[in-house]
């Protein structure tokens, strides 16, 4: 495994832990601004990104207890693009945006992959983080989907039915749907590379190892029996790290 | 609970039941032929099809089918291709009966929500790296049911797309943006039933996937 000279600076926590802290800083800057001018929609995304984020900090009580910042720079990529690019902020997303858009969705979905094998009893192989990841995007799609229509015909609310026609309504959530496909997909590959070169995201939680998240070694190590009885071994490894 | 309980119905009822589906499937594939019907020749051969998955899986998977898993499988597709003829006087169910569309994403989705879960326990049983407490399955099998409702949308609107392009008739139809969002709403519902009732009826199932399991990587 070849760690080149950048992955080793960031492997440390303090500058890790200082790079997502200004990334987070922007995004509660740009909540406030989404907030401001009505952008609601939007200031949901971005504070589910904060708060997700902030879960390891507050959990620890440390505030080098960070998430890796290149992944919490993914999820709030298209939030920088849309506060700093002008045209991106156009209801209309060109397809790019949608895409940018899902990929950071995948970036959440990985974080909280993260955050559940470090602090609750799910324990994820880097391979069924990648299946997590894939699905949470897509389905996330889906639910959003959902939850705009079910709240347009029931509190009348005009996330959907904004007066554009019907099929054209239907088609901009297909090509979501689209979008969100590909995107999920292609984060569910670009993160199994990343596992596979540089692993361990939890490395950066102060008492997530000792074994470490996600872990290519573990896969490996001999099967409990030929019965495939079920493991207790996971459980006691982080027994005092899981705060639930 | 088992569908045998909550039906009352015997298992050679219940495999008289599934052979018969098959039966008006391969029917429909030949009438589909003669009449040169591209759309009901696809859904034809792909539900008849899958009617003989729990057969092979028995047989060359050694995974156990019992009747009511048979069954289950059988009807998600056939519902789906009945679906999509025109019978005289109803004319297509899809579209002229309200509840069809309903009952068979439940259905179909339930079958997506049963291979999800028993894959998802089995892996789970069998590696030591993972570890997937009941409410996080709960929820896992939901999210997997809501990404492959919307892998079969984008499924549907990639055909709607090639028909455009090419001028012919498509075999998978949509019918507007609140079908489509019920579509998922029901689909969830076919998730939340299997992720309740999933460990009564699929555990042979997930015994046998885990041996595999242990068998293929030992």
């Amino acid at each position: 495994m070849s760690h080149t000279g950048l992955s080793s600076v960031v492997e440390s926590r303090r500058l890790n832990a200082a790079l997502a802290a200004t990334i987070l800083l922007f995004l509660a800057v740009a909540a406030v601004f989404q907030v401001l001018i009505g952008d609601l929609e939007w200031a949901g995304f971005t504070l589910a990104v904060l708060a997700v984020a902030l879960v390891p900090p507050f959990a620890r009580r440390r505030p080098t207890a960070m998430l890796p910042w290149e992944v919490i720079f993914l999820a709030a990529l298209p939030i920088v693009l849309r506060a700093l690019v002008a045209g991106e902020t156009v209801a209309g997303m060109t397809l790019s945006g949608r895409i940018v858009t899902y990929v950071a969705v995948a970036a959440v979905a990985l974080l909280i992959a993260v955050e559940l094998d470090v602090f609750t009893s799910v324990k994820m192989s880097h391979r069924f983080a990648v299946v997590f990841v894939v699905v949470t995007t897509m389905a996330a799609a889906g639910i959003w989907a959902v939850v705009r229509w079910l709240s347009d015909i029931i509190l009348g609310t005009r996330f959907l039915y904004d007066g554009r026609p019907e099929h054209v309504i239907e088609e901009a959530m297909m090509w979501d749907f689209v979008a969100a496909t590909f995107a999920g997909v292609f984060a569910g590959v670009l993160f199994e590379y990343y596992f596979r070169r540089r692993a361990r995201l939890a490395r950066r939680i102060p008492g997530s190892a000792p074994a470490g998240y996600p872990d290519s070694g573990r896969g490996e190590s001999p099967a409990p029996g030929p019965t495939g009885e079920p493991d207790s071994e996971p459980a006691s490894v982080d027994a005092e790290v899981s705060d639930r | 609970m088992r569908i045998r309980d909550l039906l009352h119905i015997s298992e050679r009822r219940q495999r008289q039941a599934a052979r018969g589906m098959q039966l008006f499937l391969a029917v429909m594939l030949l009438a589909g032929l003669l009449l040169r019907h591209a759309g009901v020749i696809v859904n034809a051969s792909i539900g008849l099809f899958v009617t003989f998955l729990p057969g092979i899986l028995e047989r060359d998977a050694g995974i156990p089918m019992d009747a009511g898993l048979a069954l289950w499988i059988s009807a998600a597709v056939f519902l789906h291709a009945v679906g999509t003829i025109t019978i005289p006087g109803i004319g297509k169910p899809y579209a002229n009966v309200w509840w069809w569309d309903h009952v068979t994403h439940a259905l179909s989705a339930s079958l997506v929500a049963g291979v999800g879960y028993a894959t998802t326990r089995a892996v789970d049983i069998h590696s030591d790296s993972v570890s997937l407490p009941p409410r996080f399955q709960f929820v896992f099998i939901l999210l997997f049911v809501l990404a492959f409702g919307v892998l079969w949308e984008v499924i549907e609107f990639g055909i709607g797309l090639a028909a455009e392009y090419t001028g012919t008739p498509g075999v998978l139809t949509q019918y507007g943006l609140r079908d489509s969002m019920l579509d998922l709403v029901f689909d969830t519902v076919g998730a939340i039933i299997v992720a309740v009732y999933g460990s009564t009826q699929l555990g042979e199932v997930v015994d046998a996937l885990t041996e595999r399991l242990a068998e293929s990587r030992p």
